[in-house]
């Protein structure tokens, strides 16, 4: 019941190789991702985003994108231009890197809230329009959104409501000793054998699993219970909005498939509300951590009353 | 019926709820308030149902109809000295309040006022009402005065809000009962706190024998007295509590002589006495009842001549007094020429056939025993009936009346005609009032003498003793108009067991009148002396107290329980509790699947498959209907082998 079902795996061991000691950091990026949702990184660089992210994509068979995010970029280095084709005397549409499965959307904080927006739109409509036309995306279509939390020069910080379509925020952090050690004494980083795992019909049929999920009376009254708690003005300065809600129950259905069950428990909700509210939720005075939130949880609610 | 469903099935609201309250409150009073104030109260409701909200105008007429209801509903009672008298005062209370409370109503709006006003309707109904079914009302009526007030304030279903009054009310019994006992009822009869009472006129006895219509006061059944003897109760034929002694006959009334006339007790002769308590109730009158022949009498009390007891003040509240008689029927004493004399008067011009018989009696026999045995003859050969309720008699010949044409009537003619006869045939006599209960109304050494054991006996002057003479003994046949429902003797055990249940039942509702319902000031004062001497009495008491406290807990106990309503928590609590006594508690915020996971891999307890079952009964789509049973099983053998 708290174990991960056998065809996800593989999938999280092959990623594991080349992000020792990650695991829960590797099922939450797939539970986000079979969520049909964008994950938040909020990691300092260099603990190994872009080395999850591409094993993922490798992994799942996406198509795979990078955009470094800078403070002089536009929204059309993202979506793409318009530009006139004089061979052919038209006006041609040039895709930008949005037009990808799995876009690793780096210090997204970095760039103009102007550019921030655009991908954010994009990210909520799964469709891009330029110039008054529109381009859908293609699909699955999921984007890992990272930002230094530590860095202020120099930064547009991204306000609520857009943090608000991330559907959760994590950070990988620095690895366990063990890990760390592991990594130290292999002579050249190792890499992922070739192949996929997981097929685009398996992908359609897992993200449908996950919507089928079944929340019974009794979890709704806890997940109720958590949405309460975020609201009740004690801990925190706001609480959850009803899409952080429905993100809470959207990741509690994902955890649960990825356990191998086609309904959820208590602990799935435990274990993915700190990372749904990480984003979302502001404590009123320290640092917002997934502990913090993890602790106000869970000495303040009931599972299984 | 629906509308009624809809009332409780819904949300309350504040009115709704008043409505109740107001419903429940007002039953009672219904059986008190005056007919014009009722039909003032139909009017209001009739308003209500129309239901627009009212002008002004209307109310103004409505105050208008009340005041003139009150003043027909207390036309000719009222006056403003009579408002001491603490029911008048009520009544009035209770009429203004009524007024107050429609026009509150009319206005449909929820005030202070309003709320407040159906605890005042219950505490005036308090006032008015000594009966059990209203004592069991009544208890019902706070009961459901609280779960309106709960439910109003929880906003919660009924059920939960009968759940919370119910322990509400369980937990304010001890407190209720420690208040009723220091603060005794106040009864319009004893009124306290400034207030006048009115004062009925308790005891069926006033020291005269009238013969006329008014000879008999109702006989009712309430208690003029309570007797615990030292010892076992003496026989029914010991059983004369011997209150005034009648000598002389004027305006067809019996009287006792004037009080001056012999005033120092005669010298009795001494014996084994027999010792009692008596609980006298409030009389007004100074008589005080002791058993023939009286030795040992009460601090203050004094007894003359004719062994007649009183006190010096009139008793107008419950006196308790011990008190010692020599159980006999005659005591030798001396007659006083003057006192000889009295005592064979009579009225030479009425009665004439008796007069006759007298003559002749005397004519042919000249020893008094002779006489006395010819009267006590003729009365057995007269076929006399002694009924409660006997034809109208000649008041001006009423011994004629009595014995040659009417031949029926009670104590009062019998003892009449009998004292009057020895009187013509030269027997010194005289009458004795009094009670004499025939001791069925007892238990154990308890004897409760009632007005209806009023009774008035002859007492004849023979070889220098005062001899007691059962005159309604004559009698030949009895009509009784009580329902005697003694059993023959044919009838077996179940009768008499029936009779016995009937015995305590009657036992119970007895102690229910004088503890609950009439508990006054004085029973009051009676329970508290009881508590001072007896320690016997004291422990019970107390312990009594501590049992209905622990009764009481454990109600409490057993409602706070939280009631099952979900099979699979209760299956599972056992097993929960018996893990947590073995060390292993749950911790706070912690879900069953991480407890479970943590005891087994830390404990080697098997839980895997209640943890499994557990979270497909409670969080699966469909669950099919054996998985529960296969749980209670896999949880009921696992509890098992902890132990």
């Amino acid at each position: 019941m708290n174990e991960l079902d056998a065809r996800f795996v593989p999938l999280v061991e092959a990623v594991a190789s080349v992000l020792h000691g990650k695991e829960e950091s590797i099922t939450l990026t797939l539970a986000a991702f079979f969520a049909k949702g964008h994950l938040l990184v909020e990691d300092i660089p260099g603990v190994g985003k872009t080395t999850l992210a591409k094993a993922l994509a490798s992994l799942l068979g996406l198509a795979f994108n990078r955009i470094q995010f800078t403070s002089d970029l536009l929204p059309s280095d993202i979506l793409g231009v318009n530009y006139f084709n004089q061979k052919e005397s038209e006006f041609v549409f040039k895709k930008g890197p949005i037009f990808t499965q799995f876009l690793l959307a780096d210090e997204i904080n970095r760039s103009m809230p102007k550019t921030q927006s655009a991908l954010l739109e994009a990210m909520e409509e799964d469709s891009i329009t330029v110039d008054g036309e529109r381009y859908e995306l293609e699909q699955p279509f999921f984007v890992m959104g990272t930002q230094n939390p530590y860095e202020e020069v120099g930064t547009f910080k991204l306000p609520d409501s857009q943090l608000d379509r991330f559907i959760c925020a994590m950070s990988i952090g620095y690895p366990a000793r063990d890990a760390e050690r592991e990594i130290l004494a292999q002579k050249k980083p190792k890499t992922l054998s070739p192949g996929t795992r997981i097929t685009p019909e398996e992908i359609k049929e897992i993200q449908d699993g996950v919507n089928s999920v079944y929340l019974s009376d009794a979890l709704l009254d806890y997940l109720q219970a958590i949405i309460a708690l975020s609201r009740n003005r004690v801990h925190f300065t706001h609480g959850l909005s009803t899409r952080g809600a429905l993100a809470l129950a959207q990741m509690t259905r994902s955890w649960a498939y990825l356990h191998g069950r086609d309904y959820a428990i208590p602990d799935d909700a435990t274990a993915v509300a700190p990372y749904v509210c990480l984003h979302r939720l502001h404590f009123k005075e320290g640092r917002t951590t997934l502990e913090r939130i993890r602790d106000v949880i869970t000495s303040n609610t009931q599972p299984d009353a | 019926m629906r509308y009624l469903k809809h009332l409780l099935s819904s949300k309350p609201t504040p009115l709704r709820t008043l409505d109740i309250a107001y419903i429940t409150t007002l039953l009672p009073l219904l059986f008190f308030i005056k007919l014009p104030m009722l039909f003032f109260l139909l009017l209001v409701l009739l308003l209500l149902l129309i239901g627009k909200k009212p002008t002004a105008v209307t109310l103004f007429a409505v105050a208008m109809t009340g005041t003139a209801a009150i003043f027909f509903s207390l036309y000719g009672s009222f006056s403003f000295a009579g408002l001491s008298r603490l029911k008048l005062f009520v009544e009035l209370m209770i009429y203004l309040l009524l007024i107050a409370i429609a026009l509150q109503r009319l206005t449909k709006e929820v005030n202070f006022y309003l709320k407040i006003s159906p605890l005042l309707l219950l505490a005036t109904t308090l006032f008015f009402f000594y009966s059990l079914p209203m004592l069991i009302y009544v208890m019902a009526e706070v009961f459901i005065l609280i779960t309106m007030l709960v439910w109003q304030v929880m906003q919660s279903d009924l059920d939960r809000s009968l759940r919370v009054a119910s322990k509400l009310y369980i937990a304010s019994l001890p407190i209720v009962i420690l208040f009723f006992i220091f603060f005794p009822r106040i009864s319009f009869e004893h009124a306290s706190y400034g207030f006048k009472g009115d004062l009925v006129h308790r005891s069926g006895h006033d020291g005269l024998m009238h013969l006329d219509s008014n000879a008999l006061l109702v006989p009712s059944q309430r208690i003029v007295m309570e007797v615990g003897f030292k010892e076992k109760i003496p026989s029914a034929d010991h059983l004369y509590f011997r209150g005034s002694v009648l000598y002389q006959k004027t305006d067809r009334i019996w009287r006792p002589l004037n009080a001056s006339l012999h005033p120092s007790a005669p010298d009795l002769p001494k014996g084994e006495m027999t010792g009692y308590k008596v609980t006298l109730y409030p009389t007004n009158k100074r008589w005080i009842y002791l058993l023939d022949t009286p030795l040992l009498l009460p601090e203050k009390a004094r007894m003359d001549f004719h062994l007649q007891s009183t006190m010096p003040e009139p008793i107008k509240e419950t006196f308790l007094y011990n008190a010692g008689s020599l159980l006999q029927s005659s005591y030798r004493t001396p007659l006083p020429a003057t006192l000889e004399k009295i005592a064979l008067g009579y009225d030479h011009r009425s009665d004439p056939r008796t007069q006759v018989l007298a003559n002749d009696i005397r004519s042919r026999f000249n020893e008094p025993h002779q006489r006395f045995e010819a009267v006590r003859s003729f009365f057995r050969a007269q076929q006399l009936t002694y009924t409660l309720k006997p034809g109208a008699f000649d008041l001006n010949n009423s011994t004629d009346s009595f014995l040659f044409d009417q031949k029926e009537g009670y104590c009062v003619h019998f003892a009449a005609a009998f004292a009057t006869l020895s009187r013509m045939v030269g027997i010194p006599s005289r009458i004795v009032t009094g009670y004499r209960p025939d001791g069925s109304d007892s238990i154990g050494n308890y004897l409760i003498v009632r007005e209806s054991d009023a009774h008035a006996w002859v007492e004849v002057y023979l070889d220098g003793e005062w001899r007691r003479v059962e005159s309604t003994a004559f009698a030949s046949s009895i009509e009784s108009d009580t329902d005697q429902t003694g059993g023959t003797d044919g009838a077996g055990g179940e009768q008499t067991r029936w009779k016995q249940l009937n015995l305590y039942l009657h036992y119970i509702k007895y102690q229910i009148d004088t503890w609950i319902l009439e508990y006054s000031s004085l029973s009051q004062k009676k329970l508290f002396s009881y508590l001072k001497t007896d320690t016997l009495f004291l422990i019970k008491f107390i312990s009594s107290f501590l049992l209905l406290l622990a009764l009481l807990i454990l109600a409490l106990y057993l409602l706070s329980q939280s009631k099952c309503r979900d099979k699979i928590q209760c299956t599972l609590k056992p097993l929960l509790d018996a893990l947590e006594k073995q060390g292993l508690p749950r911790h706070s915020g912690e879900s069953l699947n991480h407890y479970f996971s943590r005891i087994e891999q830390a404990e080697q307890i098997p839980l895997t498959a209640i943890n499994r079952l557990y979270h497909q009964l409670r969080y699966q789509k469909a669950v099919r209907p054996e998985i529960l049973r296969i749980f209670q099983e896999e949880v009921r053998s696992v509890k098992k082998s902890l132990k």
